[in-house]
């Protein structure tokens, strides 16, 4: 039913969701001890906060030092009401708010105008060929493939939760898009606060029906809150999203080692569910990886990942996607190309990280459909276990790495860089990686043959794992010669950076931005490929 | 408790005899049940404890209790498991006393959740002499399951006033120390059929902590685990044991004779394959292989001693 209305989540008063959210909260942490939660919660929050000019975010401050003066006298009564009101301030802002008409009104007009903005086509040729009765449709650019017949009957049959590779900040429009696109239910999702300032993010989060994540909130209160919305979000059978890779890849690698915070809520829903007899107590998990020829924010995020402090640029403000221009040359650009994205739905799984079939049954190694409630429950009983239920996720979140690995696809940019660090290995064998990436531009410069001879050697690896089912090739990677995977890579580097990862010229290829390309190469970093051609030797 | 036993063997007894001693109850599955009933009659010389013990050759019989332990040879766990995947429900334990690796490198735990819905699982080792077990002599054991209501159930099974099991979230600790067992024995075995003397058998035995924990780490373990129960406890009694079989094919080897003992040799393969698999370094285990492809043990010995000096924490 929700699929058909089209929206993330039924109307709900607002009110209702906070009230409820600060309950559980309070209910979650009463056993602790309350002060020195609410303390930590304010010393965090001050060292966070202390150089702010932000007005709302010091009268938030004043607030939590006048909570921390009442600390030492509070009665165990007074500890609570403390917590309830941390807890409703974090519950408002992470709820935020929700209008029906003006999402239902953004969910019809998006696509057209997705649509429109995106074409490589001025707008007026596109109106011309919409009269005609051309379909305004992205569906020849961004390509759903993997189990999405199954994921579709999954929405009806329990709370799917869609968990995604995250390589740009426009995963989330593209997924709205795919989603829309197929006649899949749109879906709610945490992002991060910060993208709430950018006009174009903020848009199309509404139609996905975001809330709010704060990242540099670390305080358990907060974290408690969060994971509580969560939660009640999949009890209320409202379809989410999570990246659980957390943030953007930083390095170009596939993400297998997920955060598991939000992960586990599903859990707790799916318990929550059991204990209240729900109709549909059941909670999927839908791996999904989304592969892009080239990647809008590549330069920045690979700089981030190779400085040392990095670490602390955890949240990137200024990076490509702040700037709208670059954002628009980036979409026209990978426009222009075929296929330029993919997103795999891959194999659905249950909270316990087993498949799931289109009925909704977990299927055991076998094959055999079963009911997987015996993993929580005990002579009929619902039986609380977190160390438990820590490790069911743990095992989820092996298998949803398993999956991001096996449904990524390799285009052909990602082979041609790694063919040229391949390449510098074979000529470096005893500089690592990053002594390798300060080399000069004549050791990074190798000939036409050398560098097909690798593409050569890789794809042959390359069609073994996939044959496998360990990874999936695109079209070029899978059909093309390496010469013709080479020009097309080539062609493709050429449209967008501001240097060009590869280049050919001078009858020889060149690493020209060495960085740049290893964040492509790292795509292929994870799966078990042959060490490189030894120098002088062409693949037979 | 009831608990279901899977193997008829000296093992799958012996766990048998420790859960009736515990007050529970055992029902043994065996290929060849008669033969399973004959021998723990045997064994029971009248003892009323012997009352809760019975042997079935009916799978699923021994597959309801909510406890199962598994004791059956490495070679026999994935097809045995296949038999059982049908009639496993997902509330099920299955903890296992098997020592050593299947023949891929994978443990036991690992073939159980590749072959089953189960989740639940564990593994349990430990210094148990099977006769002095069946005597009711004392002893401890430790099981390892990465779910700790897992550990206190099989911990509810078996302890009892004759033995103490202690638990732990690092099965895989467990496993490795299981499976380092064999080449240990083997080679304790050759340093008393060469009559050399008791301070190099003190060497092995330290080293092999050394070994074991760099494989428990390399597969995600915890190196301490090997200097418990699991790991130096059991090689303790192992390796000073001649009647063990492991000890007595590795004395043989000593006098000249050819290695008798097709399972120990498959499962010290496996264990270096592993090894060489992760880029960890097992000298020991990669000295009784040589040895049994063929390679003098003198030469062998000699090698190991030249190695290079290093700093013992490595």
């Amino acid at each position: 039913m929700l699929r058909r209305e089209g929206i993330a989540r039924e109307p709900i008063d607002d009110r209702q969701v906070i009230d409820e959210l600060v309950q559980r909260v309070a209910s979650r942490l009463d056993g602790d001890e309350l002060d020195i939660l609410i303390n930590d919660c304010c010393f965090k929050e001050e060292k966070r906060l202390r150089k702010t000019k932000d007005e709302a975010e010091r009268a938030y401050l004043e607030r939590l030092r006048s909570a921390r003066r009442r600390l030492a006298w509070a009665s165990k009564d007074e500890l609570r009401s403390i917590l309830k009101s941390i807890a409703r301030e974090y519950a408002s802002e992470i709820h935020g708010h929700f209008d029906e008409k003006t999402y239902k009104t953004a969910t019809r007009v998006m696509p057209k105008g997705l649509a429109l903005l995106l074409r490589k086509q001025a707008p007026w040729a596109m109106l011309r060929r919409s009269l005609k009765g051309d379909k305004l449709s992205l569906s020849d650019r961004i390509i759903s493939s993997g189990q999405i017949d199954v994921f579709d009957k999954l929405v009806e049959k329990g709370t799917c939760v869609l968990v995604p590779t995250h390589l740009s900040n426009l995963d989330s429009p593209v997924i709205g898009f795919a989603l829309h696109d197929r006649g899949l239910p749109p879906m709610i999702y945490g992002a991060g606060i910060n993208l709430f300032t950018n006009w174009l993010l903020s848009y199309f989060m509404d139609h996905l029906g975001a809330y709010k994540v704060d990242r540099t909130k670390k305080n358990t209160i907060y974290l408690t809150t969060l994971k509580e919305y969560s939660t009640f979000s999949l009890e209320r059978r409202w379809h989410s999203l999570f990246f659980p890779g957390g943030t953007r890849s930083r390095s170009g690698l596939v993400e297998t080692k997920l955060k598991k915070g939000l992960m586990g809520t599903a859990l707790d829903a799916y318990q929550a569910n059991l204990r209240a007899g729900a109709e549909t107590p059941r909670v999927f998990f839908i791996p999904a990886t989304l592969n892009y020829h080239l990647v809008l924010e590549a330069e920045t995020l690979i700089d981030d990942h190779l400085q040392e402090a990095g670490q602390s640029r955890y949240i990137i403000a200024d990076d490509e996607f702040s700037r709208p221009d670059k954002v628009l040359g980036f979409v026209r650009n990978m426009m222009a190309m075929t296929n330029p994205v993919e997103i795999v739905f891959g194999q659905p799984l249950d909270p316990f990280g087993n498949p799931v079939d289109a009925d909704g049954n977990s299927l055991d190694p076998q094959g055999r459909p079963f009911d997987p409630a015996g993993y929580v429950m005990r002579d009929g009983e619902v039986v609380a276990d977190e160390q438990r239920d820590h490790e069911y996720t743990r095992r989820l979140a092996g298998a949803i790495g398993q999956a991001f690995l096996d449904d990524t696809v390799v285009f052909d940019t990602h082979v041609l860089a790694a063919a040229m660090h391949r390449r510098l290995e074979a000529h470096h064998p005893n500089l690592d990686v990053y002594r390798r990436l300060l080399l000069g531009l004549d050791s990074r410069r190798f000939t036409t043959p050398e560098v097909d001879a690798e593409i050569g050697h890789m794809q042959a690896a390359l069609k073994v794992l996939a044959a496998d089912g360990r990874i999936r090739l695109g079209a070029v990677v899978a059909k093309a010669t390496p010469q013709d995977l080479r020009v097309s890579a080539l062609k493709h580097f050429a449209r967008y950076h501001a240097t060009r990862a590869v280049w050919g010229r001078e009858g020889g290829v060149v690493l020209e931005d060495p960085k740049l390309a290893l964040y492509y190469a790292h795509r292929l970093a994870k799966h078990p490929l042959p060490p490189p051609l030894p120098i002088g030797r062409r693949q037979s | 408790m009831k608990v279901g036993i899977l193997g008829g063997g000296m093992w799958g007894r012996t766990v048998a005899w420790r859960v009736a001693n515990a007050g529970g109850e055992a029902v043994v599955w065996s290929r060849t049940p008669s033969k399973a009933g004959k021998a723990l009659k045997k064994e029971s010389g009248g003892d009323k404890r012997g009352k809760r013990i019975s042997a079935t050759g009916d799978l699923v019989r021994a597959l309801e209790p909510e406890l199962v332990l598994v004791a059956v040879p490495p070679a026999a766990i994935r097809a045995l498991m296949k038999d059982c995947a049908p009639h496993l429900t997902p509330s099920q334990s299955v903890v296992h006393v098997v020592k050593g690796l299947e023949a891929g490198g994978a443990t036991v735990t690992q073939v159980i959740e590749a072959e089953t819905l189960a989740l639940r699982t564990g593994a349990l080792a430990g210094p148990w002499a099977a006769d002095e077990l069946r005597a009711g002599e004392d002893t401890a054991a430790v099981v390892g399951s990465r779910l700790q209501s897992v550990v206190d159930l099989t911990i509810e099974a078996l302890a009892s006033p004759q033995v103490r099991v202690y638990g732990t979230l690092d099965v895989l600790g467990v496993e490795v120390g299981g499976a380092m067992r064999t080449p240990l024995a083997i080679a304790s075995g050759l340093i008393q059929g060469a009559g050399l003397g008791r301070s190099l058998m003190a060497v092995l035995l330290t080293r092999g902590i050394a070994e074991a924990a760099r494989l428990a780490v390399a597969m995600g373990g915890d190196r301490t685990t090997v200097s418990g129960l699991s790991g130096i406890g059991d090689w303790m009694l192992t390796c000073t044991d001649r009647k063990d079989e492991l000890v007595q094919a590795g004395i043989a080897v000593a006098a000249g004779k050819p290695f008798d003992h097709p399972e120990g040799a498959a499962r010290v393969r496996t264990l270096v394959g592993l090894a060489n698999s992760r880029g960890v370094d097992l000298p020991i285990a990669g000295a009784v292989g040589a040895i049994l492809d063929g390679v003098p043990f003198q030469d062998v010995l000699g090698e190991l001693m030249r190695r290079e000096q290093r700093p013992e924490a490595e």
